[in-house]
């Protein structure tokens, strides 16, 4: 194929242009790499600029290779410098020392202006992916330094806003009155190792070109092609050598691309997908009840049918997935399911299905299209236990409505849960159409809301654990698995899986650290 | 075949595809039980092998037939009535009226009649009944200006001239004119609309607009294509695309049958 | 509609002419209006809070009432209904179709990147179509009643009976994944440096499947009409005439068949363009082809209301000229007929 060919001879070209004066780094690739493909099925995430990217995960995670945040994550997870090079608690809130060799794509320096104008302006003009709403104040205390300052106690705060606010270019957006109409190209300047050299709306694809003055060093690879292909083409171009990543690979073919010698990095989307109670309906308004119905559910039957063996128990805790060798709070037991169920005071004759004081207990389920399986499986578990269920599937719109409306009894739900811990009190707690909005507990309530601001690891652990068990006992929501995702990679590059998501908690593959050195 | 056998045949037909019809729509069939064995390959027990959920293929392809064809029948022929009524009327009122609602039928036509169908199908819960109410309003222009130019020719007669004369209402027109003579004509009609209806559902099940309880051809084939990489996914389409072949090729054979018969196309013989 | 030939003088003739030609535009322009009403209003009765979908994935927290207030002013959606649609209808007037929610930049920006794409695969599939259609019609007709006439409508017949997206599935199984003799993604290769003639080939190279199984799906319509037209057609007069002349079979066929079809089909042409914009959405999905089905189909599901307004417009738009056009062909057409 013509790229195939294409691809061969820039390499060619690449490893014989490098070969006289490569640079000695005690790096795994000593040969720059001219160009990488990446293939995904969507392809286009909209321009990789804060205020212009699809505000999904993966419009995320472009951006953060054109724009850089104060911190990032590693490998392990762990947080290490971006633009800010050290940083520590002080006060009623955070210092940062900034890297003075940083610099925009256009050649001006980074300096802390920039940091305290980026807060600044997002506080005016919201930036939907990051929450800015408990910093009181953002003050430059040095040539190379800035003070961040909290309105309350925030723990999560490194992560979810130091580590995932893009910074922005005083210099091009204080003229902005409008950035989400600014889509002139200076609105992609940012100072991350990648700049944004084409891009292709309508097919959706990506030219990035490296930054070689990146500070943190030059990028591994001179070019990234990101773009749109289908997952059939996707497959075979990673057997033929055209595409080096590809994002998303259908479970059932990672066995012939391993044969083929494609690594596959396979990992946990964390998104459980849960069954949502109505709990403000008198049928489900007892926690038995709820325990009960989660009781008559074989989940691992639904792991080996609906999810092909690729996805994992999740723990009805609600924050992790269900540790190997633990016990399952909720395994399928149909004898402690009629138990619960009576205890509440349902009936059963028989075989026949079961009935409360009202009547028969037959209840709605309603999902999104793309969980139809799945809700078929779970309506016909419950049905075969007792419990008349019909599906009604619907697209986002209708099911927010419904969700909204508490037209329903039942709901298959999915978000993310990745991330620092305070998840759960958005998942509890929320105004979500998806989240519970479970006020019932008092003391759910208040671990919840305090653990927030438990500056102590170990008592904050303590607390959201304390949270956690209290959930699964309530059971507003039932956690009941999660898919893996897998990705195919060709190893020109060392891709991996980042603990706890880039940025909040987005489980992707691209942490812009493989990139570089 | 005397007219009166022929007569007893249409009705008999007519009302088996009524019965049809009204049955599919209200007591669609329960879903295919969901066995223990994903994906088994083809066997005695399981001529099409089964699916994800352990549910074989060729009953669930069996299961949709009646679904299917009621969801077509009913989308066809209600297309159909509604068209006639309004291609009918559009013939029957003074020429203005008549060439601004023909007017009105050519915007319809203008709007790619899959966004109106993506529309509606957002809009309501399209279930059997509601999807047959969809495609029927996606498919019912397209005949209007036949069905006119059919009235017109029928009105230029002197039977429908004198009834008119002796005032006579348009109701009693409409049943005793203009409707017994273009029997033929709306039968073929209703066989094409629901070729086309089936086609239709297919399509939009495919592109996930519609909420099956019970399987549809469409939805079947929507299913099976991320599947596709399952060494037995061939199963999964073969069924639903050969039964929809079949029976798009049948309701194709009948309705040019009758077209042939009954439509002038001017065929030299 | 036939402009009116002229009888009287000059002056009365531009005039009639004049006022015809206004008609024909102000039906135009009204046509158009009402398809913006329709879909306006159409698009607001979706169930789904449209800026929950569009940020609610944004972040773990969803959309705060503060925020949603901010969103509802930033996309227009803080007006009443009514209020809604006049800013609307005045943006219309002035030529600006609005913001694209989803995608952050115009509507024209992104129609206009997608157009060009369908267009080439609508128009190549046409032209395929008509090519195919007449050879396989006149075929057909030419020879009823006899073995090539049955194989070909048959094999018509079967083909006819796939659904679109099937044998778009199966032809990217078999031509471009199997086979490997097509690409099976996108319009042209990756960020090609081709110019010319080479980028000509290489997006005609990646147009030629998708393209292809549209042309597939209307031949068989096609077919069946042109073949019932050459069968009225072959017993007429000249044909006996031109073929005691000692004309060839191709010579018959292209020189003196042909043209008198072409009236009807030329009808035929513009119903068949709106039915290709509506298979485009299968076409484009199966093989990831850029265009603007897959926008209308995901700014649906995503409620971009100001996208699914403009993309409305422009394909009706689109169609309406169609038969604007295939009218004044069809016109011209008959009137030659009329006249020799």
């Amino acid at each position: 194929m013509r790229t195939n060919i294409l691809t061969m001879f820039l390499l060619a070209l690449g490893v014989l242009a490098a070969l006289p004066g490569a640079p000695c780094r005690a790096a795994e690739r000593a040969d720059p790499i001219e160009r990488l493909v990446i293939a995904d099925t969507q392809g286009d995430w909209g321009a990789p600029s804060p205020y212009l990217h699809d505000k999904r995960g993966p419009g995320y995670a472009l951006t953060t290779l054109v724009f850089d945040t104060l911190i990032w994550k590693n490998e392990q997870g762990g947080l290490i410098p971006a633009l800010a090079a050290s940083w520590r608690t002080e006060g009623g809130g955070y210092a940062f020392e900034l890297d003075p060799a940083a610099k925009w794509h256009d050649g001006a320096p980074v300096t802390p202006e920039d940091v305290v104008f980026t807060f600044e302006y997002v506080k005016k003009h919201p930036y939907f992916n990051v929450d800015v709403s408990m910093v009181a104040a953002v003050e430059k205390t040095g040539p190379h330094s800035v003070t961040c300052t909290l309105s309350r106690p925030f723990v999560p705060f490194l992560t979810n806003v130091a580590g995932s606010l893009p910074i922005l270019p005083r210099h091009v957006f204080a003229a902005v009155d409008d950035p989400g109409r600014f889509t002139a190209p200076k609105a992609l300047t940012g100072s991350g190792p990648y700049r944004l050299a084409a891009y292709d709306q309508a097919q959706g694809q990506y030219l990035f070109a490296a930054n070689p003055d990146y500070h943190l060093g030059a990028p591994l690879a001179g070019e990234i092609v990101f773009m749109r292909m289908s997952p059939p083409a996707a497959l075979a171009a990673l057997k033929d050598g055209s595409v080096d990543l590809a994002t998303s690979i259908p479970a059932a073919s990672i066995d012939e691309l391993t044969a083929a010698g494609i690594t596959c990095i396979t990992f946990q989307t964390s998104h459980p997908v849960r069954l949502k109670f109505n709990h403000k309906k008198p049928i489900l308004a007892q926690a038995a009840v709820r325990q009960g119905l989660a009781h008559l559910l074989d989940r691992p039957r639904m792991v080996e049918t609906v999810y092909l063996g690729r996805a994992d128990l999740w723990d009805a805790r609600g924050l992790a997935p269900l540790a190997p060798g633990a016990a399952d709070l909720y395994p399928y037991d149909p004898a402690a399911a009629a138990r619960l169920l009576a205890s509440a005071g349902w009936t059963r004759q028989g075989d026949a299905p079961w009935r409360t004081e009202t009547g028969e207990a037959a209840l709605t389920l309603a999902a999104l299209k793309q969980y139809d399986a799945l809700a078929r499986m779970t309506a016909a578990q419950l049905t075969a236990g007792g419990v008349p269920v019909t599906v009604t599937l619907h697209d986002r719109g209708g099911l927010n409505d419904r969700l909204t409306a508490g037209d329903y009894d039942l709901a298959v739900v999915s978000f993310s849960q990745l991330g620092d811990p305070d998840a759960l009190r958005h998942a509890v707690l929320g105004k979500r159409p998806e989240s519970d909005d479970y006020a019932a507990d008092p003391e759910l309530t208040a671990l919840l809301t305090a653990q927030v601001s438990e500056t102590d690891p170990a008592k904050r652990q303590a607390m959201v654990d304390a949270a956690g068990e209290r959930f699964a006992r309530e059971l507003p929501s039932f956690c009941m698995l999660s898919a893996q995702t897998a990705a195919g990679s060709r190893d020109r590059i060392r891709f991996f899986v980042t603990p706890g998501g880039i940025g909040q908690g987005t489980p992707l593959i691209l942490n812009k650290m493989a990139f570089l050195p | 075949m005397t007219g009166r056998t022929r007569t007893l045949l249409s009705c008999a037909g007519i009302a088996a595809a009524g019965a049809l019809a009204v049955f599919g729509l209200a007591c669609p069939l329960p879903d295919a039980p969901m066995t223990g064995e994903v994906f088994a390959p083809i066997s005695a027990a399981h001529p099409l092998g089964t699916n994800q959920l352990g549910q074989d293929n060729l009953l669930r392809t069996l299961l949709a037939a009646p679904g299917a064809l009621a969801i077509g029948l009913a989308a066809g022929t209600a297309g159909l009535v509604a068209s006639t009524l309004y291609g009918f009327a559009a013939a029957m009122l003074p020429p203005t009226a008549g060439r601004a609602m023909l007017r009105a039928v050519d915007i319809l036509t203008a709007l790619p009649n899959i966004v109106l169908a993506m529309l509606l199908a957002t809009c309501f819960r399209p279930g059997p009944l509601f999807l047959a109410v969809i495609l029927a309003a996606i498919t019912w222009p397209a005949e209007v200006r036949l069905l006119a130019a059919l009235a017109r020719g029928q009105m230029q007669r002197d039977s429908f001239r004198t009834a008119m004369v002796y005032g006579a209402r348009p109701l009693h027109l409409l049943r005793r004119h203009l409707l017994p003579p273009a029997g033929p004509v709306l039968a073929a009609l209703a066989i094409l609309g629901t070729r086309r209806a089936v086609m239709h559902a297919s399509g939009l099940a495919f592109l996930g607009l519609t909420n099956p309880s019970s399987p549809t051809w469409g939805s079947m084939l929507a299913e099976s294509l991320p599947l596709f990489y399952e060494p037995s996914a061939i199963w999964l389409i073969t069924g639903p695309a050969a039964a929809l072949s079949l029976s798009i090729l049948g309701l194709t054979f009948l309705g040019t049958r009758l077209e042939r018969r009954h439509i002038p196309t001017g065929e030299a013989a | 509609m036939v402009l009116p030939a002229t009888q009287a003088g000059p002056p009365a003739a531009a005039r009639a002419w004049l006022l015809a030609a206004a008609g024909r535009v102000a039906e135009y322009l009204g046509s158009l209006a009402v398809l913006a009403a329709i879909t306006f209003f159409a698009l607001r009765a979706l169930p789904g809070d449209p800026l929950a979908i569009l940020y609610g994935e944004a972040s773990v927290q969803g959309l705060t009432p503060e925020n949603r207030a901010i969103l509802a002013a930033r996309h227009g959606l803080d007006a009443s209904l009514p209020g809604q649609f006049l800013h609307y209808a005045g943006m219309l007037c002035g030529g600006d179709l609005g913001q694209s929610a989803r995608h952050a930049r115009p509507v024209a920006q992104v129609i206009g990147q997608a157009l060009p794409w369908t267009l080439l695969l609508v128009t190549s599939a046409t032209a395929m179509a008509l090519a195919g259609g007449l050879l396989l019609g006149i075929e057909a007709g030419m020879r009823r009643g006899r073995a090539a006439d049955g194989i070909i409508l048959a094999a018509v017949t079967a083909l006819d009976s796939l659904p679109l997206f099937v044998k778009a599935i199966l032809a990217l199984f078999a031509l471009c994944l199997g086979l490997a003799l097509f690409p099976a993604s996108g319009g042209a290769t990756p960020f090609t440096q081709a110019r010319g003639w080479a980028l000509a080939t290489d997006v005609a190279w990646h147009a030629a499947v998708p393209a292809g199984v549209l042309a597939l799906h209307e031949t068989t319509k096609l077919t069946f009409i042109i073949r019932a037209l050459v069968v009225t057609v072959r017993g007429r007069p000249f044909l006996t005439v031109a073929r005691a002349k000692g004309v060839g079979a191709v010579g018959l066929r292209s020189r003196h068949v042909a043209p008198n079809v072409m009236a009807q089909v030329t009808a035929r042409t513009a119903a068949m363009f709106t039915e290709l914009f509506a298979g485009s959405i299968f076409v484009e999905t199966v093989f990831s082809y850029p265009g603007l089905g897959r926008l209308l189909y995901e700014g649906i599901f995503s409620r971009d209301y100001p996208l699914v307004q403009g993309l409305v417009l422009v394909l009706g738009a689109g169609v309406l000229t169609v038969n604007m056009a295939a009218d004044l062909v069809i016109g011209r057409l008959t009137e030659r007929e009329a006249r020799g």
